[in-house]
């Protein structure tokens, strides 16, 4: 009986194999242009993405040129062990940890505003424009923003300053950029106006694939506009809103660095600090490239535990996750 | 045809990747072998022993990269470069590299290990990463070449041992060629100018106390010394790092030079030290700080830019500048600007703390392991550092550019001056014949030769007084050994960073500098690794000659 059944298993299991092979050679035959359209993607991903990893190596190595990748001495977790020992540590963690956690407390609720928002809008054109107008910021380079920013809160020349004092909120000019508490208030909400309209987007067709129909049974059981945005719009974003916390949630530990970098000064050092400018400053500075590698890896293991974390919760607590 | 199409825009795509990967490794192969031959030591030697021209004759190329210079059109076309083409039959092929991104490409380029050029030239390269660069084969040795191929550059360094010491590392190599200054001018580096008609206006007289100083300071602010009713003038205008060395001396700080400018030399225990962590530091931190509170300090002094400093300098907005040439101010403006000649006095110190040592710089001439004929390369460089050859470089061609004139002293020909007044800028002008742009040059720089802008009358004036008030012992850069590479790239940028930014804060009155504050600052740098660092550079120095 036993032998009888791992003979139907057995052949199940070959049939299964067998089916498979043959619906991947039909599949292939059938679309093969498709096919040949994934190989650019495949060899870009194999290029840029898998071969580079090969180079992690040296973050338990003691990388010299001459020696090169595969070369160089093995020396373990000695790079770890120093930069969790290092006075950096702890700030550098801190500072990466609270501007990152900022940015999507306060970002990410900012899109789906915006795309609520631009969805409430009655005439397509006034939609159309105030979308536009949201997500233009987004094709300005960093190095624009920061400028226009130092600008604008310059204590001498800056409107904002201007303006706080001829309204009377403040008695004499606040040096924004010198101050280490005004840090991370100018990231974020600077973050917001640049993306906020992009992000908005990707709620904006999630939103255009609710069924209208809804919204008209909705209307004619007598529910105001208010009560269709709590129980059609709302639960109609829940899924999108899900997933993109969860990608967002495994770059929690990679602040940008290019915006970091360029608001850096003397005076908020300390608060401005983060992972990638202080991998900057070790790798391409400095010149210390396993070390540097050590502390890149260490974000990017963090980055994965995250997302293997948030993804878990989101599955237990709701339906939605990303596998 | 639908078919055609895909297959035709997927091998479009999948070639388009594949030529990112490529492009480098065929721009590395036109690069490095840019028709080097590989004839080793068998060179054509005409003037034995490593001088004469020309030093080759079958048109050997040498690949140099260098730092450009935003003034420079392009480094061939520089007439200087073009007249030592001829001189010496060495064809130089120029890769030049933005100014502002250099350090970062070259430390890429280098990190690459292939497509080497095979000269780095201008790079202002710190001696520690050039060690560890040394060290993985990454450069030529210098040093067994320097016997036979370079008799000027090793007649300067009998001539100044610290010059010597502070080529060679402790190893005995030689992975550099630095630049060498003569002459008060260079040895005395920043210099201190008022806008001498505001003084007479106001009634004061040059500072020679903080006092004074701050005095004169508030007059400016406070007086309207340029007249046009508002009180738009600036005390200090320049940037926090130069009103520093402009007060170093007065609290004793900074009393070895500020060549090596974070550590100086405790008067009362005679050890090594941070020049900021002791309390003369904070004695002098609390006097900026006041200074900046009383609004005598631009208050954006930590959003300074040379640019707006000169816009200032020039529409009459501040009065006091401080740097080691005087360019920035406009031709038709300089007379209304006279040179400080004194100290200003603190408590108990009285010396200029700006001076550095004969040896202005290493790392600004280097060769690759991928040169394959180092001999002439060290040739070409050596005749800079003899005194025609300081001549070429720095003012151009003889008879076309400079002449001696009929006193006996030297001076730029009519036509080089009229061309000076077609050019758009002095760096503009200078770059079209002489190769001396914005220093780190592998070349004696003398200031009985040469008429850069440090040799003008105002900074030749305060340098000349000054050179007796500076430090009597004034250390030059330094070599260190592995382990204390290792140690000091590990600690010390964290260290100043620390520094700095406390600094910053104080100044800006964001922190109180009380004594518990200032306990926890000196802590602090203990705990990141201060002893540590201070002892690597003590020993370094001792190895130089130095006595603690």
């Amino acid at each position: 009986m036993a032998a009888k059944k791992k003979e139907t298993k057995e052949k199940a299991k070959q049939l299964v194999n067998y089916s498979f092979k043959r619906a991947l050679t039909r599949s292939f035959k059938k679309y093969w242009q498709l096919y040949l359209l994934l190989i650019p993607v495949i060899a870009y991903y194999i290029l840029f993405k898998y071969m580079p990893m090969l180079g992690i190596q040296i973050a338990f190595k003691k990388y010299n040129m001459r020696d090169g990748i595969w070369g160089s001495q093995w020396i373990g977790f000695k790079h770890f062990i120093k930069f969790f020992k290092s006075y950096n540590f702890k700030t550098t963690l801190i500072n990466t940890a609270r501007i990152s956690f900022s940015a999507l407390i306060f970002g990410f609720p900012a899109s789906v505003l915006i795309a609520i928002l631009i969805n409430e809008l009655r005439h397509n054109w006034s939609k159309k424009l105030v979308q536009t107008l949201t997500y233009a910021p987004h094709f300005l380079s960093v190095v624009v923003v920061v400028g226009l920013m130092t600008t604008m809160l310059s204590p001498s020349t800056g409107i904002i300053n201007q303006l706080l004092l001829r309204f009377g909120i403040l008695n004499e000019p606040y040096y924004f950029t010198m101050h280490e508490g005004s840090f991370t208030p100018m990231y974020v909400l600077s973050g917001i106006w640049q993306n906020g309209g992009w992000g908005a987007i990707i709620y904006i067709s999630a939103l255009s694939g609710i069924d209208q129909e809804q919204y008209e049974a909705a209307r004619v059981d007598g529910a105001s506009r208010f009560q269709q945005l709590r129980y059609i719009t709302i639960p109609g974003l829940v899924p999108t809103i899900i997933t993109m916390l969860i990608i967002n949630s495994g770059h929690i530990l990679s602040v940008g660095y290019e915006k970091v970098f360029l608001m850096q000064n003397n005076a908020n050092l300390m608060v401005s600090e983060v992972i990638s400018t202080y991998v900057y400053r070790q790798g391409i500075e400095s010149g210390n490239y396993s070390y540097s590698a050590a502390v890149g890896l260490f974000n990017s293991a963090i980055n994965f535990a995250m997302l293997v974390i948030v993804n878990k919760i989101c599955k237990s607590t709701t339906e939605n996750s990303l596998w | 045809m639908k078919k055609f199409s895909a297959i035709l825009l997927c091998a479009c795509l999948a070639l388009s990747a594949a030529g990112c990967g490529n492009t480098k490794s065929d721009s590395g192969a036109s690069g490095s072998n840019a028709g080097t031959p590989a004839n080793g030591s068998s060179i054509d030697v005409p003037g034995e022993g490593g001088s004469g021209f020309p030093i080759v004759t079958d048109g050997t190329s040498l690949t140099i990269m260098v730092r450009d210079i935003p003034a420079v059109e392009a480094w061939e076309k520089c007439t200087a470069i073009q007249h030592y083409e001829e001189m010496t039959g060495v064809n130089i092929e120029w890769i030049e590299i933005p100014y502002d991104s250099f350090s970062t490409t070259l430390t890429q380029v280098m990190a690459s290990g292939d497509d080497l050029p095979d000269i780095i030239m201008k790079s202002g390269t710190s001696a520690v990463k050039l060690n560890q660069w040394g060290r993985d084969g990454l450069l030529i040795d210098i040093a067994p070449y320097i016997d036979r191929y370079m008799p000027n550059l090793k007649a300067l360094m009998e001539k100044y041992p610290e010059v010597k010491r502070g080529v060679y590392n402790p190893d005995g190599q030689v992975f550099s060629l630095p630049e060498i200054v003569e002459g008060a001018s260079y040895i005395v580096n920043k210099k201190a100018y008022w806008r001498k008609d505001w003084l007479e206006k106001l009634g004061k007289k040059m500072p020679t106390t903080l006092d004074e100083f701050e005095d004169v300071l508030r007059a400016i602010k406070t007086g309207d010394p340029n007249g046009n009713g508002q009180k738009d003038e600036i005390g200090v205008s320049i940037s926090m790092d130069d009103l520093m060395c402009y007060l170093y001396g007065a609290f004793g700080l900074q009393n070895r030079g500020n060549q090596l400018g974070q550590y100086d030399v405790d008067p009362k225990t005679g050890d090594i030290r941070f020049v900021r962590a002791n309390d003369s530091y904070r004695e002098m931190l609390t006097y900026i700080a006041k200074l900046y509170k009383e609004g005598l300090v631009d208050q954006e002094v930590y959003d300074y830019t040379a640019s707006r400093l000169a816009s200032r300098l020039n529409n009459d907005q501040t009065g006091f500048y401080v740097h080691t040439a005087f360019d920035s101010v406009a031709d038709e403006n300089k007379s209304k600007w006279e040179a400080q000649t004194n100290t200003i006095k603190g408590a108990e110190f009285d010396f200029w703390a700006n001076a550095r040592n004969n040896l202005h710089s290493v790392g600004n001439f280097f060769i690759t392991s991928a040169c394959k004929n180092p001999e002439i390369a060290l040739r070409w460089v050596d005749y800079f550092y003899s005194t025609e050859g300081s001549m070429l470089y720095h003012n151009g061609i003889e008879g076309v550019d400079w002449e001696v004139k009929a006193d006996g002293s030297y001076g730029y020909t009519d036509d080089c001056l009229k061309r000076r007044e077609d050019a758009s800028s002095a760096d503009e002008w200078k770059a079209q014949f002489s190769m001396w742009g914005w220093g780190m040059n592998p070349a004696l720089m003398s200031a009985d030769l040469e008429w850069v802008s440090e040799c003008e009358e105002l900074p030749t004036q305060a340098a000349e007084a000054l050179i007796d008030k500076i430090p009597e012992v004034v250390w030059a850069p330094i070599q260190f050994t592995e382990e204390e590479n290792d140690i000091i790239s590990e600690y010390e940028g964290d260290i100043k960073k620390y520094m700095t930014t406390m600094s910053t804060k104080v100044i800006l009155g964001q922190i109180e500098l009380t004594d518990d504050a200032w306990n926890q600052y000196i802590k602090t740098i203990n705990d990141m690794g201060g002893a540590k660092v201070l002892e690597c550079y003590k020993q370094a120095l001792i190895r130089a000659g130095y006595d603690f």
